[in-house]
């Protein structure tokens, strides 16, 4: 619909003159995009720039000049760099375990469940690691805040039929609330890599693996020796989704704790939108998304020069 | 092309540039037909089924008689959503003629100063709306440079509300207790009792979201300690406040003795006030402190014998006006706006508020047959019209209800002493002041 808007204004542009060369007429192609990319993604960025430079409450209310101010404040804020030290927990929650995790799994059900129990065994698996993927994240989250719930909790229910005579205040305690949020994460997580990698391990040329069961080959050394190096580049874009996916989680924290208990669980873009929408401060809550924003391209730009680097030995 | 499509691509374009920037409004759609016929657009978060949502549902088909040409587009949306996009919506082109919103320096007030509502201070004179409105049920109608408390009008509240414990009638005999005790110690000794038996006394939560029991135990310790002048100081910002002195220090100082003594149970910060009402109609708890969400679910579900009292021996009580009805700035009828908080403020919609339970500001209490109905109708009135209500603590300054929320939660979790939240709560309230 966007893009329909968006060609009806670009066909209204002065068209270049007939006798001109072919050249500038492609500009006219690229219009469409351009003013998506400006309308949804550049004048935004911008704005948000400008109202981080300002102490606003949003609406009608004044604006007032602060230049650099609140980036200065941000920087001294120990709440922003609590959010960033959770950031390092969402990163192994959702690069780390689901990627390492998900290529065992991948290499299990492609190389050991499907030739041997079944292709549709495989397949089924694979769908089931997928499923929280295609949950709304709004239904996981109360599933998961009833299965972390202290009392009545599912989790706590297991643990405490093992035997765990004191079972942890998921939810409550500041000390393993970030734990139980780690939790669901990975399991939200896990089965993008899976299906990634296993979609991956079909082009992967069978008579390697043929040639390596041959010469005797465990499992392992197949997977160390021909999975690993094969999947490189399914790696590093998974890996580079799922971290750029990290460093702007947010719904689940909203849903399961709100930041708490006592601050514990706040993260940078939970940070900018509480700033944002419940502080009314408007200019600080945007200065932490752009210091977000130019951190995730940073490490995005770091990531793809060095994978340019890896393929190019 | 034709004009249609242009300018539906500039609606489109329009549309464009709001979702990035998160703003998904529901109210944004420009109401069709203006041309002829008028439409009456009130953008409310009442659950229709509530004794306000059933009253305000028949002060639109009063509206409807007395203005047979106008349509009335009585939208819904939640709390949550005016609370936290009301400045967006309330400043675009295309806005509602009656809003309901929080009341408090956080919401209201700062709708106020932002000039996105309407002063409605001559309406309400010439309507004769302050002789229903008095008392502690205006102060936060009223603003001033956004502080409540005084002012010019910009909002009508329909209801009050009041904080009580609710009690398990059943466990309170099984320990002895036919009454409700008389006074703070009473109630100590008889919580002790309940510890005793294996019963936790008073069913509490403490999550960041919606966990508000124990924000509403301490403030209500607090208040059966302070003296109007004190409350209001502090939630009018009239003085400095000095939260080592009494009554923050006494109240917050028993808090810290009730949690320690697990009065108010163990590992609850993870926990909403909707578990703790869970908690206390499943009988896992001899109590609930809580407003008329309780009294409503209780009356609906409980299986057992109960019934409520106020903070005994307390000066104040807990408790409100409720949410406030207003008139945007940028509101296109506002006469027929006026008309229909007109009607939710008459005899019928506020008696009809009253029989279904809800606590109507100008209703007869008399009329109500439902004897629970009354009875907690006739609790509040001496409150409202004796001024005795000590409002909700997180109302003067923006941002204070996580704020207080964090320390509940460090409280309850024995990771900060009273004296430590005292020392914070200083610093928070000073600096919310100069912002």
């Amino acid at each position: 619909m966007t893009a329909s808007a968006v060609t009806t204004r670009g066909g209204r542009a002065p068209a270049p003159p007939r006798e001109r060369s072919e050249r500038p007429r492609y500009w006219a192609y690229l219009a469409p995009m351009a003013a998506g990319f400006l309308i949804i993604v550049a004048i935004p960025l911008v704005m948000n720039v400008w109202f981080s430079l300002h102490n606003w409450q949003g609406g009608a209310s004044e604006m007032t000049w602060v230049g650099l101010g609140n980036y200065v404040e941000l920087m001294q804020d120990p709440t922003f760099w609590q959010s960033f030290r959770n950031t390092l927990y969402m990163i192994v929650a959702i690069v780390v375990v689901p990627t390492l995790v998900g290529l065992l799994l991948a290499s299990v059900l492609f190389n050991l469940v499907a030739p041997r129990v079944g292709e549709r065994t495989a397949a089924f698996l694979r769908g089931s690691y997928y499923l929280p993927q295609i949950l709304p994240i709004a239904v996981a989250g109360f599933m998961w805040s009833w299965i972390l719930d202290t009392d009545g909790g599912a989790l706590n229910a297991v643990l405490t039929a093992i035997g765990v005579a004191s079972p942890p205040d998921w939810l409550g305690s500041a000390d393993v609330a970030i734990y139980g949020i780690m939790l669901m994460l990975i399991w939200l997580q896990l089965g993008y890599p899976v299906v990634i990698f296993m979609a991956a391990l079909g082009r992967v040329d069978p008579s390697i693996y043929e040639a390596a069961d041959v010469d005797g080959a465990s499992w392992w050394s197949q997977f160390t020796r021909i999975t690993l190096p094969e999947l490189k580049p399914e790696i590093f874009i998974v890996t580079l989704t799922a971290l750029v996916g990290a460093l702007k989680v947010f719904a689940p924290i909203l849903i399961l704790t709100g930041g708490g208990p006592e601050g514990s669980t706040v993260v940078p873009s939970y940070y900018a939108y509480r700033n944002f929408f419940e502080l009314s401060r408007v200019g600080y809550g945007a200065a932490i998304s752009n210091v977000m924003a130019l951190l995730i391209l940073v490490i995005a730009i770091g990531m793809l020069v060095f994978q340019r680097r890896a393929t190019d030995d | 092309m034709t004009g249609i499509t242009r300018r539906g691509a500039l609606k489109l374009g329009g549309a464009a540039v709001a979702t990035p920037a998160l703003l998904s409004l529901g109210a944004c759609s420009p109401s069709e037909g203006s041309s002829g016929a008028k439409t009456l657009k009130i953008l409310q978060y009442e659950d229709p089924t509530t004794p306000q949502g059933i009253g305000w549902k028949r002060a639109v088909e009063l509206f409807t008689e007395k203005h047979p040409d106008v349509t009335v587009d009585l939208q819904q949306t939640s709390f949550d959503a005016v609370r936290q996009s009301a400045k967006i919506t309330l400043s675009g082109n295309d806005v509602p003629d009656v809003v309901e919103f929080n009341k408090g320096n956080a919401d209201g007030g700062q709708l106020a100063a932002q000039g996105l509502l309407t002063p409605i201070t001559d309406v309400v004179a010439e309507r004769g709306w302050d002789k229903k409105i008095t008392g502690s049920m205006r102060s936060f109608a009223q603003y001033e440079n956004g502080k409540a408390g005084s002012g010019d009008w910009y909002g009508v509240p329909n209801i009050g509300e009041y904080v009580t414990f609710f009690y398990n009638k059943e466990l309170f005999a099984k320990v002895g207790a036919n009454q409700p005790p008389a006074s703070i110690p009473e109630l100590e000794a008889l919580m002790d009792t309940f510890l005793a038996e294996g019963i936790t006394p008073i069913s509490s939560s403490a999550a960041t979201s919606q966990g508000f029991n124990q924000m509403w135990i301490w403030y209500s310790l607090v208040s059966a300690y302070a003296t109007r002048d004190e409350i209001d100081d502090f939630m009018f910002t009239r003085a400095p406040i000095d939260f080592n002195a009494d009554p923050w220090r006494k109240g917050t100082h028993q808090f810290q003795e009730w949690i320690n003594r697990k009065y108010t149970g163990e590992r609850i910060s993870g926990l909403n006030f909707e578990q703790a009402t869970v908690n206390w109609l499943s009988q896992n708890g001899a109590m609930v402190m809580w407003n008329h969400g309780v009294f409503t679910r209780a009356k609906n579900e409980a299986e057992f014998d109960w019934g409520w009292f106020t903070m005994p021996g307390a000066n104040l009580t807990m408790g409100s006006s409720g949410h406030l009805l207003g008139v945007p700035e940028k509101a296109k009828n506002k006469d027929l706006a006026y008309d229909f908080i007109d009607l939710t403020l008459s005899e019928e919609v506020q008696n009809l508020i009253g029989t279904e339970g809800g606590l109507a500001i100008a209703g007869d209490t008399s009329l109500i047959t439902d004897d629970l109905s009354r009875a907690y109708a006739e609790g509040f009135t001496p409150l409202m019209e004796g001024d005795l209500l000590s409002f909700y603590p997180d109302y003067p300054v923006t941002g204070f209800l996580d704020f207080i929320q964090e320390h509940m939660q460090k409280m309850s979790n024995g990771n900060e002493t009273a004296d430590e939240y005292l020392a914070a709560l200083q610093k928070f309230y000073d600096a919310g002041l100069g912002r």
